[in-house]
């Protein structure tokens, strides 16, 4: 008897959420990310449409981070402290999609920068690259209130993602959305529930769920990552089955939250057993991203130029359609 | 004669009757309790009602001032019905404390059922010695004592401290005695001679709930309602829920001796409040009919609870026979009766029991979910062929604790609250009319609608801090939303709800809510096919469906399909106090009743965690909510 694939359709389909705008649009970018609309789970293209391929966010740090890893020293070392000149080579050089600038150095302790320095920075990287960006602040409610106004506003009219609306802190970022018409990005810690109410919170603030993308908190390898993956696969199964408050496509933070494992930073002389530490960083990375890509994850933030490349490959096989 | 049609507000009862009755008669028949301390004679004063469309009859009384004629207001007792009416009853002539809207057919039962009491004072005239071949004086008792109870009881007997008394009073009061004789499950037992000195005979109908006290002093002979008095159970002290109180009782080696002291203790306070207030002996109180859940019943009787928290969950005791007070320790008559009202399992008890033969939840055609809001949730759906139920961990939050100004409903307590966004004005009303002291739960429910309705809150619970008033302030980093200025009632500080009250609040209906929405999956039932919902509780005299919609504590139901009944476990007590048909009835209730064990349910957790907002991040299951809060579900 020939086998017959099992079939599941759905008749819902994820938002399409399109990041940057072009002169066109009124912005100054020069490519735009547009992500989401599938009618299936990840790449099972003979279930339904996957007209959009997920896209690789690489991202810069406006201070020089600390005990930077070894292979990530060696790869955007000579840029780090420069933030423009790091987002430049990032699209440039390693082909990023898109450029996820993350304001640390706001955070009361890290420099405490003012919303203006902020701002200029969300300028100065504007200028530099051509992709879609996306604008964190730096984690600390009251900070992000005060800087992310500024930076949403000076970026007015790019359409960038700003990041991160969170249940106990999401009014002002909020405001600045819909104000200078960017996108938001509503995160939950690892609880579907606390995500869906977070998306509801900001659409009632006047924000259409269409421009949200959710942030459900990322677990790398070895570190949640298996948490992450089921409560994201549950996020698409509910947008397939017609949740309107689920439906946003996802991000996840791949790179920060990998470079983060001793297994990825040890170097050689600790950990002789681990094999090549300019491999392994990179292994640690690439494989928790591409496990994300199954789960339904639309935008990785990534760290490391050749895990983007390996990524990049496996998306492009995993998007090629057969037949 | 003609007829006329009289509603009563806030409650919207509505009846059409003959021309030239009483507001106070008409009110009765509509249900809605209007408060009269003199029976109608129009000296007390308590009936005042205000009459807001059309025009009364009868007379003014002296009862009122003139401002109050001004108004409209007239005593309910004396106004009669000559015209369409609408009358609005002000909170305060509302009949207080037992609160429970006894439709016309319980009322008669309550009265019938005066007739087997579980305990009464009978007096007798026994006959003299030495008449009939020389019986002793007990047998003559007994004697005429059948004659008096018309072979009601299986058989009489008499205790030793009877026997002795009757030796001596019997004599000396020429054989014309009071006998006090309780009902033991059927067989009657003289536990009490005494010389006819008019003395009453007083039972009291007490609800031993997890937080809160409350006894009812009921006068026995007429069934009628005579006093309440209510008190924080002393056990708090040991642990805000029944598992706690459970695990004191593992973890201390006088745990549960203590923790039988603090009930005791507790009712026995309010006993004695009650017999000072009315200025009797507490030996003349002749009867208890007690209601609790099950660990509440096993930690009065002192019998270990811990089985309840041991699989497989089986209690030691589920329907404890009829005791004597002292056994209890309960400081009224030593002999007397004492009936428990009997469990269904360990975490549905005597209380949901009692309550279910209050509402009349199992003899109704009507599928009705019956909710008992405590700091456990218990709840039943059934009619009279079936009857399921199970139980929830709701916290105290409705009752006023983890609530900042959160208050039992007592005088003083807000139990209606509206927020006016134009005016920034809260408006409220008091139980008694007093100053407002703090917030009981259906100010609370209020309270959580009204703000969420204006803005001020989200549906998360988190005040906006972004929302125009001044009532809206952080104080010691915590977001608030300030109800009543101290200045205005006469206080150093404000009346406000806070976010952690908040939470806890959203917390506790969330746990009510998924445990309806998971029993009637589970029984493959919606809310809509829900022909009524009965919720009881200690919210206060009232509770307003729409606020309680709103904010996700009940399903989204037509409102008029939802009432509120008061405190029922406490009237079902006192049902058992005066039938022994209700003590029955309340052993098949219990047998009949099955049990729903949530906790080996998954999609409780679920069911909660989703429900943790406002209405509930479904809004699917609120359209009558996302309608009025104009959202789109």
């Amino acid at each position: 008897m020939p086998f017959e694939m099992p079939v599941e359709k759905s008749s819902s389909a994820v938002n399409t959420v399109t990041i940057g705008a072009t002169a066109d649009e009124g912005g100054t970018r020069l490519s735009t990310v547009t992500v989401g609309g599938e009618t299936a789970l990840p790449f099972l293209h003979f279930e339904g449409e996957m007209p959009h391929r997920p896209a690789i966010a690489m991202e810069v740090l406006d201070v020089p981070p600390e005990e930077w890893p070894g292979p990530m020293q060696e790869a955007v070392g000579d840029v780090c402290g420069d933030v423009a000149g790091w987002a430049r080579k990032c699209v440039d050089e390693f082909g990023a999609d898109m450029i996820s600038l993350h304001l640390v150095g706001a955070h009361p302790d890290q420099q405490d920068r003012s919303a203006e320095e902020c701002a200029q920075t969300v300028k100065a990287v504007m200028e530099a690259v051509g992709v879609p960006l996306i604008i964190w602040g730096c984690g600390e409610a009251d900070k992000d209130n005060e800087i992310m106004p500024r930076c949403s506003e000076v970026a007015a009219g790019e359409n960038c993602l700003l990041g991160t609306a969170t249940e106990d802190n999401y009014r002002t970022i909020t405001a600045a959305c819909i104000a200078d018409n960017h996108k938001l990005l509503a995160e939950a810690p690892l609880d579907i529930n606390i995500q869906k109410q977070v998306n509801i919170l900001v659409s009632e603030m006047g924000l259409d769920l269409s421009r949200i993308v959710m942030y459900q908190a990322t677990g790398g390898l070895g570190y949640g990552m298996e948490y992450a993956y089921s409560i994201m696969e549950r996020t698409r199964l509910a947008a397939l089955s017609a949740d309107r408050t689920l439906s946003m496509p996802m991000l996840a933070l791949v790179g920060p939250e990998c470079w983060k494992a001793k297994e990825a930073r040890a170097d050689e002389a600790t950990a002789p057993e681990w094999g090549d530490a300019a491999e392994r960083g990179i292994a640690w990375e690439a494989t928790t991203a591409t496990c994300f890509l199954h789960a339904g994850t639309h935008i990785l933030v990534m760290w490391h130029p050749r895990a983007v490349e390996i990524v990049r490959n496996t998306i492009d096989s995993l998007v090629k359609q057969e037949g | 004669m003609s007829s006329h049609i009289v509603v009563f507000m806030p409650d919207g009862a509505c009846v059409e009757v003959e021309s030239g009755r009483t507001l106070l008669d008409v009110a009765n028949e509509a249900g809605m309790a209007i408060d009269s301390a003199c029976g109608g004679q129009g000296v007390c004063g308590k009936c005042k009602v205000m009459v807001t469309l059309g025009r009364t009859g009868g007379q003014a009384g002296d009862k009122l001032s003139k401002e109050e004629l001004g108004e409209g207001m007239v005593l309910a007792c004396q106004a009669t019905v000559e015209d369409d009416l609408v009358v609005e009853v002000p909170v305060e002539s509302q009949r207080g404390e037992l609160q429970i809207l006894m439709d016309q057919g319980q009322v008669e039962t309550a009265v019938r059922e005066a007739e087997t009491p579980l305990a009464s004072r009978r007096a007798l005239r026994v006959g003299p010695p030495g008449q009939d071949g020389g019986r002793g004086d007990a047998e003559r008792l007994v004697e005429s004592l059948r004659v008096e109870t018309e072979g009601r009881f299986g058989g009489i007997e008499v205790g030793l401290g009877a026997l002795r008394s009757l030796a001596a009073v019997g004599p000396a009061e020429n054989w014309e005695i009071e006998a006090l004789v309780g009902d033991f499950g059927g067989q009657g037992e003289v536990f009490g001679i005494e010389a006819c000195e008019g003395r009453g005979s007083y039972g009291v109908a007490v609800d031993i709930g997890t937080t809160t006290v409350v006894v009812h002093l009921i006068d026995t002979a007429t069934g009628g309602f005579v006093d309440a008095c209510a008190s924080l159970n002393d056990q708090v002290a040991q642990g805000e829920d029944v598992i706690s109180r459970i695990i004191w009782t593992q973890e201390h080696p006088d745990g549960l001796a203590q923790l039988r002291e603090a009930a005791r203790d507790t009712v026995n306070r309010c006993v004695r409040e009650l017999a000072e207030r009315r200025g009797i002996d507490v030996r003349e109180i002749v009867a208890a009919a007690c209601v609790g859940n099950t660990v509440m019943t096993h930690l009065l009787l002192g019998v270990d609870p811990a089985a309840i928290r041991r699989e497989p969950y089986v209690p030691s005791v589920s329907s404890p026979p009829t005791l004597r007070a002292r056994e209890v320790g309960l400081g009224i008559h030593p002999e007397a009766p004492v009936h428990l009202a009997p469990c269904v399992g360990s975490y549905v008890g005597g209380d949901v029991t009692a309550g279910v033969l209050a509402v009349g939840a199992g003899e109704s055609s009507r599928l009705t979910l019956f909710l008992d809001m405590g700091t456990n949730g218990e709840m039943v759906i059934g009619n009279r062929e079936w009857l399921m139920c199970c139980s929830c961990s709701a916290g105290p939050a409705f009752e006023g604790s983890g609530v900042e100004y959160g208050m039992y409903a007592t005088v003083g307590a807000m139990e209606r609250v509206s927020y006016d966004r134009e005016t920034d004005q809260v408006e409220y009303m008091t139980i008694g009319g007093a100053k407002a002291r703090g917030i009981c739960g259906s100010g609370l429910v209020d309270t959580l609608a009204t703000l969420l309705r204006a803005g001020a809150l989200d549906r998360a619970g988190r005040i906006n801090l972004d929302f125009r008033s001044e009532r809206v302030r952080v104080r010691d980093e915590r977001p608030e939303f300030v109800l009543v200025w101290g200045e205005e009632v006469g206080r150093a500080d404000d009346i406000s709800i806070g976010e952690d009250g908040i939470q806890n609040l959203i917390r506790s209906k969330s746990a009510v809510y998924a445990g309806a929405e998971t029993l009637l999956h589970g029984l493959g039932l919606e809310a809509s096919d829900l022909e009524q919902i009965l919720v009881a509780g200690a919210f206060g005299n009232y509770l307003d469906a729409e606020s309680a919609v709103l904010i996700g504590l009940l399903p989204d139901v037509a409102l008029d399909r939802i009432r509120f009944v008061g405190n029922t476990a406490v009237a079902g007590a006192r049902l058992a106090l005066l039938g022994r048909d209700a003590r029955q009835r309340m052993e098949g209730l219990a047998r009949r009743m099955t049990n729903f064990e949530l906790s080996v349910v998954p999609s409780y957790m679920d069911a909660y965690v989703s429900g943790l907002f406002l209405p509930h991040t479904d809004l699917r299951l609120f359209p009558s909510v996302a309608e009025k809060l104009e959202l789109t579900a």
